[in-house]
């Protein structure tokens, strides 16, 4: 555009003198953008919406009480894990004890019963809540990382490396998690909290590598992957920088349906006496010891059933929500 | 187009120049997209290829702007996304300063990226949202490892947004707080980030509102000028081309079939095709209006194109025979007749149905007259003899649902070099390339020189 006959031609309206461009640029600077009270709208708008939903709510405090529950739980539980009481007593029952080691006996009471050992039930959920927090975090964190990684890879390269990646997530969404968990253990041997960690987090990497990857199919289609190719960006700087932190929302939802899920595999593996160690008090053990008392001592099992029950409908409702209120289609249509 | 000896127009010399060839060029670029996904499309036989660019030759010289235009759908972002490595050329060559970078891979094509950049047509889905503006435009310093610390480079994108006219206090926002012009601007910044010699534009303007518009096309001019840059400018909008380019190519189909300076094409476009472009440009003063030559047709299929001039089926000057034996614009009344047929356009059942519901009754031959007088422009009584029988001949099989036997008819008897043949570059003027037979002396057929005619 510099040389001489295209100047001419349009003198008027070519290159702008210095003054123009000044005020050009002042007014864009004058210019607030389109709407500043959008700064990180998005995560407001989240909150919002989860705040005015009833599920949420309920949701997140069930959720909150549980995580307080399990750090709290010394202090929330009235006596030791492993006190021992009258065995099989019902719910509201009392016993003699010397609980407090002063050499006397109190007098105790036991708000859900004490099962066949005799441990206080209340005091075996509460710290129970502890192992099952922690199976659920470190499993879900365990999948995400493992099955983030494949999705990714598998996504943005597509070809041989997909279908290799890919066919293997099939083979293991086709077999059952359960088996898949409790092979897992029979071949790491033993029994313990790590392994029923990586029993199960293995059994869930393929929900993961099959959510992120369905997402980077249609994210790596965007411009401004595109543009990043374009300054020359390295493949795993793609990966990391521009597509993964635009499929972090479904992520997290899919977390928090995990988080229930890994909750009910962990009681389920106790439950199979392929848990962890038989002492540890998990509510999936106190499950399975309640049921050989079934008749005469229904609560053994009965409340540890309602204790998995509501934090898992707890965490799915929030997730639910969660969910709703990340998909964007729907806000905006309630925006507009 | 080779052209060896061309007088690059707007060719400016900066002391950035290490030699005299032009900075960027292609040869024979082709980039053609296989349709099939997966093996077993692959094991069922050869795949349908698109071919979105199909053997392109250009240049483009320093500080040079010029533009491609073309349909949507011809392949002119195809063939800058291919310039620029982000597909892979099928066949031909690309050279950036005498440097062949045509398929090199990611990483041999980095050093290059600091010397060739691109802004989008989109610019919101251009910047992730994900990022801030500042985290967008310190992408490219960082990938090439240009400032010394994470702070020196936050000067130069402060410094950088300053330029293209933004404030360097919206660094911490991001792209969608702004408005479209907004954005490009900071697609703009990105791109000149590595301070490029060639930028190519991908319509850069097409998403904004016209006012804004201006406005980005004087940054780019007043960037050509500061940075010494050439730009490849994509675009359909002609009164844009004419505002910014030194020079033009027209694309069609994936073929560049006019080149010229963007004056010369302005005021004396040779190709059909450039003249029914053109023809379309609105113009305030009355007297520059010329009567719109509007194209009739669907454009082809890239992954079926026709054969020899890919325009001869939308073509409003195509070259009879040289046996034919009618005017010539009979022939194009029955050659576009024949392209409606063999295009699968003429809908009978719609006529039949018409016909019934008008007249009560619909016998063959009413349809058949009913669908000539709907699909032959003019009265066939000025066809000869003969070739009105073969309008209607292939009207009735077409209406007994033959189309086949009503195709062959039809293509037998209007034949055109057109078809025949692919059209040769044909020099106008020195800097000034046609692929046209009706430009080229030794075309068949009877082809008398466009605006010669009477039609």
């Amino acid at each position: 555009m510099s040389n001489d006959h295209t100047t001419s031609g349009r003198s008027d309206s070519g290159a702008l003198d210095p003054d123009e461009r000044e005020r050009i640029a002042r007014r864009y600077r004058d210019e607030s953008p389109v709407d500043s009270t959008e700064n990180r709208g998005v995560y407001r708008r989240i909150r919002d919406q989860l705040l005015s939903d009833k599920k949420a709510i309920f949701g997140a405090t069930m959720v909150l009480l549980f995580v307080f529950t399990a750090i709290f739980a010394p202090m929330i539980a009235p006596y030791e894990q492993d006190d021992t009481f009258g065995i099989n007593q019902g719910p509201n029952s009392y016993s003699e004890s010397d609980v407090d080691g002063d050499g006397e006996m109190d007098r105790v009471w036991h708000v859900l019963g004490t099962d066949s050992f005799g441990h206080d039930l209340f005091t075996r959920i509460v710290f129970g809540a502890r192992i099952s927090l922690l199976v659920a975090l470190t499993t879900v964190a365990f999948a995400f990382t493992v099955g983030t990684a494949i999705g990714l890879i598998a996504g943005y390269y597509g070809g041989l490396i997909d279908e290799l990646l890919m066919r293997y997530v099939d083979f293991q969404w086709a077999f059952p998690s359960i088996i898949l968990a409790a092979g897992l253990i029979a071949f790491l041997g033993g029994l313990g909290v790590t392994n029923v960690v990586i029993a199960i987090g293995v059994a869930f990497i393929d929900d993961f590598a099959r959510l992120v990857r369905g997402e980077v199919l249609s994210i790596r289609e965007e411009e401004y992957v595109l543009a990043a190719r374009a300054i020359g960006t390295s493949d795993r700087r793609i990966m990391t920088k521009e597509i993964l932190p635009n499929a972090v929302a479904p992520i997290i939802v899919q977390m928090t349906l995990m988080i229930p899920l890994a909750i009910i595999a962990e009681a389920a593996l106790s439950f199979l006496g392929l848990g962890v160690k038989p002492t540890t008090p998990t509510w999936g053990l106190l499950l399975a010891e309640g049921r050989q008392y079934i008749n005469q001592a229904w609560w053994i099992s009965v409340f540890p059933g309602l204790a998995i029950m509501v934090v898992v409908l707890a965490f799915n409702m929030f997730g639910d929500s969660l969910r709703d209120a990340f998909d964007v289609k729907q806000s905006e249509v309630s925006e507009k | 187009m080779s052209e060896t000896d061309t007088t690059d127009v707007g060719t400016g010399r900066t002391d950035r120049d290490s030699n005299d060839g032009p900075l960027l060029e292609a040869a024979g670029l082709k980039k053609y997209f296989d349709q099939s996904d997966g093996m077993i499309d692959r094991l069922l036989g050869p795949a349908s290829k698109v071919k979105a660019v199909d053997g392109v030759d250009f240049e483009l010289g320093r500080q040079e702007t010029v533009a491609v235009v073309g349909e949507s759908g011809c392949g002119k972002s195809t063939l800058g996304k291919t310039l620029l490595n982000l597909h892979d050329p099928t066949g031909g060559e690309v050279r950036l300063d005498g440097t062949e970078i045509g398929g090199l891979s990611d990483k041999e094509m980095l050093p290059y990226r600091k010397e060739i950049q691109m802004i989008f047509q989109d610019p919101l889905a251009s910047l992730n949202p994900r990022q801030t503006v500042g985290d967008i435009i310190k992408a490219p310093l960082e990938v090439h490892g240009i400032g010394e610390d994470d702070a020196d480079r936050t000067e130069r994108v402060r410094s950088l947004l300053d330029r293209v006219g933004l404030s360097p206090d919206y660094l911490e926002r991001y792209p969608h707080q702004f408005s479209g012009g907004q954005q490009q601007r900071i697609g703009i910044a990105r791109a000149l980030a590595l301070e490029p010699r060639v930028l190519i534009a991908d319509e850069p303007v097409s998403a904004l509102d016209v006012s804004v518009q201006a406005q980005i096309l004087n940054l780019l001019s007043t960037f050509q000028e500061e940075f010494g840059l050439s730009i490849l400018f994509i675009t359909h909008d002609l009164s844009v081309v004419r505002y910014i380019a030194d020079r033009v190519l027209v694309m069609y189909l994936g073929e560049i079939v006019e080149s010229a300076p963007v004056d010369e094409l302005f005021e004396s476009p040779q190709h059909p095709y450039t003249q029914s472009l053109l023809s379309s440009v609105p113009r305030i003063d009355p007297e520059e209006r010329s009567d719109r030559i509007t194209l009739r047709g669907v454009v082809p299929s890239p992954m079926d194109p026709p054969s020899g001039c890919r325009f001869h089926t939308r073509c409003p000057v195509v070259i009879p025979p040289e046996d034919w034996p009618g005017t010539e614009e009979a022939f194009r009344f029955a050659f576009r007749f024949r392209n409606q047929l063999l295009s699968g356009e003429i809908d009978v059942e719609n006529i039949e149905t018409h016909l019934e519901a008008t007249s009560g009754r619909a016998t063959t031959e009413a349809v058949a007259n009913e669908v000539i007088a709907d699909a032959y422009p003019g009265s066939p009584a000025d066809l000869p003899e003969g070739k009105r029988d073969a309008i209607e001949s292939a009207a009735t099989a077409l209406v007994e649902g033959d189309e086949e036997e009503a195709g062959s008819i039809v293509s037998e008897a209007f034949p055109s070099p057109c078809e025949r043949r692919t059209p040769t570059e044909h020099r106008h003027a020195s800097d000034h390339a046609v692929r046209c037979h009706r430009l080229d002396p030794s075309a068949p057929g009877r082809p008398q020189r466009i605006g010669a005619d009477d039609s």
